[in-house]
């Protein structure tokens, strides 16, 4: 299992590469230089020469690629064009807030969809099976933005509860938390439904049942555990594009993480941004597939057994 | 020998909105103590709902016990409650599922598999530690060493899957074994092992049993009784020799006896008995048996056949009418 983990850590080298490469040349191909939009309008011919000097712009692809990365393995992400900070320094801030609103809407709609799609699954053609999954597929097939609007209408505009942005006290966290809670734990809500119906049609279950256990064995005990293995690799999935992918949620409640910086940058063809936090981006999301990996591992007995052949 | 099972005109339903299918249709045997009744059909006669009846398992939705009684030591379990039913399950009447590939939880270790039937029917009896040494006995009663209770299914082959199995529906040691196809999922070779240690396991512990089975070698070889099953209903019923033996026989099994090949015979195809068995959703009015049947009749066509029954060999079908009478 250790070894499996080294494996895969090392094998994230190469994939940070190509991502870099990638990104590189991408943003590198979009016409216009990046001194007109970091110095506005109005600069001069003589400045923006300066400038685009100062940042190596006239060096060949290759060279500037090249200088990039070596100063990348000293992890100095270089200085934004516009803002003029160190990426580093403004990575340090996003980062903590990205990964913040991504865990904290994974869990909380894991706390949301796992019971009640267990719920529904149990109870189906009920009531309770009804009403939560036709709000669920409401919910899901909502807009963020749409569904944000509306909760900031009720509770920051006619109530005045909370504030409609900023990140400055915990709790002004709430409101973009149950926009993304909303909308990912009706995913989640009905994955676990689909999952657990699937898994209470198994044999093993009527074995269960045969062999005397109450319900409440029978679901939480055998049925849940089964069916919670897509669950587990949905929530991985959807941590890792919620750590960049909340950009429409970040743009309406203004907050400054990952997605709006990437966003940001690409608008002003600032390269060291958009390197610096695709990069970030692309390794959290390596390491967050890998731990899903390891998680589903101690999660199914036949994935270790996999994994200790592999070594 | 007292009685251990009866089962009275049993009719069980599969109802959803779009149709009714007529699984199990007014069946009736019975079965004592130590005995073993073979339920024999093909697949679709309802041989694996009636299994799922005396163990109340069916489909809570679309599974409908129309009418019947079941009286298991001399009480109605269609009349049990919920939480009568579950003592019941496991500690009296086990069940022993078709493929062991799926019947076992495939995250958790066999050894807490075996546990779990007896801990739901402990209600502070034994100790963990007494717990623990009945898993391992049990385990190396079906052959198993008792140092692999705490490997995963995934880690057994099929045929010690269906030893497992056969372990969580013996631990408890229970007055009724229902087997449902117990070998069909496995090599020829690894049945007759496990045949011969279910037939090891039942007679040191005494135990009744149902075998389900479509093949008529394994009921040869296990059972003192047989019910051959058509389209829900037995069409015939008798001991072993009435079955196997004697010239008198419902069309449909003398049918299923045609159908196995002959060693001695030069014969160059199978012989099966013609056409499908009827639409369960749209049963035929007279013998369900009649459109595949060569002796079929008019009367056959339009009356529902009575049981005849001479010396406890029974026979669903006009054609032995008259020997009744006679």
């Amino acid at each position: 299992m250790i070894k499996y983990v080294l494996k895969r850590l090392l094998m994230m080298i190469p994939v940070l590469i190509g991502v870099s490469l990638l990104i590189f040349l991408l943003v590198n191909s979009v016409p216009g230089d990046p001194a007109s939009y970091a110095l506005g309008a109005d600069a001069t011919a003589e400045q923006i020469q300066a400038f685009n000097e100062s940042i190596g712009y006239y060096d060949p692809l290759p060279v500037r690629y090249f200088n990039y990365m070596k100063d990348l393995l000293r992890f100095d992400f270089g200085t934004s064009y516009v803002s003029r900070l160190p990426v580093m320094g403004e990575l340090s801030v996003k980062v903590p807030i990205s990964i913040i609103v991504a865990f904290t809407a994974i869990a909380g709609s894991l706390l949301v969809g796992i019971p009640l799609g267990v719920l529904s699954a149990v109870k189906q053609y009920s009531l309770l099976d009804v009403i939560p999954t036709s709000m669920a597929i409401c919910l899901a097939s909502a807009p963020s933005f749409w569904l944000g609007l509306l909760l900031m209408l009720e509770f920051s505009l006619r109530h005045q509860w909370l504030p409609s942005f900023g990140v400055e006290k915990p709790w002004w966290f709430i409101l973009p938390m149950l926009t993304l809670v909303a909308i990912y734990g009706s995913n989640q809500m009905r994955l676990t439904r689909s999952s657990m119906l699937e898994t209470i049609r198994q044999d093993y279950i009527s074995t269960v049942r045969a062999k005397g256990a109450t319900e409440r064995v029978v679901i939480w005990r055998h049925a849940l555990k089964n069916a919670l293995l897509p669950v587990i690799t949905a929530a991985g999935n959807n941590f890792g594009i919620l750590l960049g992918g909340a950009i429409v949620t970040e743009t309406l409640f203004s907050l400054p993480g990952l997605g709006t910086f990437i966003v940001n940058g690409v608008k002003q063809k600032d390269v060291p941004v958009v390197m610096g936090g695709t990069i970030t981006l692309a390794a959290l999301f390596a390491f967050v597939m890998l731990a899903v990996d390891v998680i589903y591992a101690f999660a199914d007995p036949r994935v270790k057994a996999r994994y200790k052949k592999m070594k | 020998m007292s009685e251990l099972l009866h089962v009275k005109d049993l009719v069980v339903k599969y109802k959803t909105d779009l149709e009714t299918v007529s699984a199990v249709n007014g069946i009736s045997f019975s079965l004592n103590k130590g005995e073993t009744i073979g339920l024999v059909g093909e697949t679709g006669a309802g041989k694996t709902t009636t299994a799922m009846t005396l163990l109340r398992l069916l489909p809570e939705r679309t599974g409908k016990i129309e009418r019947g009684e079941i009286i298991f030591n001399g009480e109605n379990l269609l009349e049990a409650d919920k939480k009568r039913m579950r003592e019941i399950r496991g500690e009296k009447i086990a069940m022993i599922f078709q493929d062991p590939m799926t019947a076992l939880d495939p995250v958790m270790v066999v050894g807490d598999q075996i546990k779990e039937a007896l801990v739901f029917h402990n209600r502070g009896k034994l100790t963990n530690e007494q717990i623990d040494a009945r898993v391992e006995e049990v385990l190396e009663l079906v052959g198993i060493p008792a140092s692999r209770k705490n490997d995963y299914p995934h880690q057994f082959s099929g045929g010690m899957k269906q030893r497992v199995v056969i372990a969580i529906a013996l631990v408890c040691e229970p007055d009724l074994l229902i087997a449902d196809e117990p070998t069909t999922a496995l090599d020829v070779t690894i049945q007759a092992q496990v045949l011969i240690m279910m037939k090891e396991l039942r007679d040191r512990l005494g135990t009744s049993m149902i075998m389900i089975t479509h093949d008529l070698g394994i009921v040869a070889q296990v059972c003192d009784k047989v019910a051959v099953m058509y389209a829900g209903e037995i069409v015939e019923q008798g001991t072993l020799e009435d079955i196997f033996a004697g010239d008198r026989h419902h069309p449909y099994t003398v049918g299923l006896f045609g159908a196995i090949p002959n060693i001695n015979d030069d014969a160059e195809r199978l012989n099966p008995i013609d056409g499908l068995m009827p639409d369960p959703t749209n049963l035929p009015t007279g013998c369900s048996f009649s459109p595949r049947c060569p002796h079929c009749t008019e009367r056959c066509t339009l009356e529902h056949p009575a049981v005849h029954t001479v010396n406890g060999h029974s026979i669903s079908c006009h054609l032995f009418e008259k020997e009744v009478e006679g």
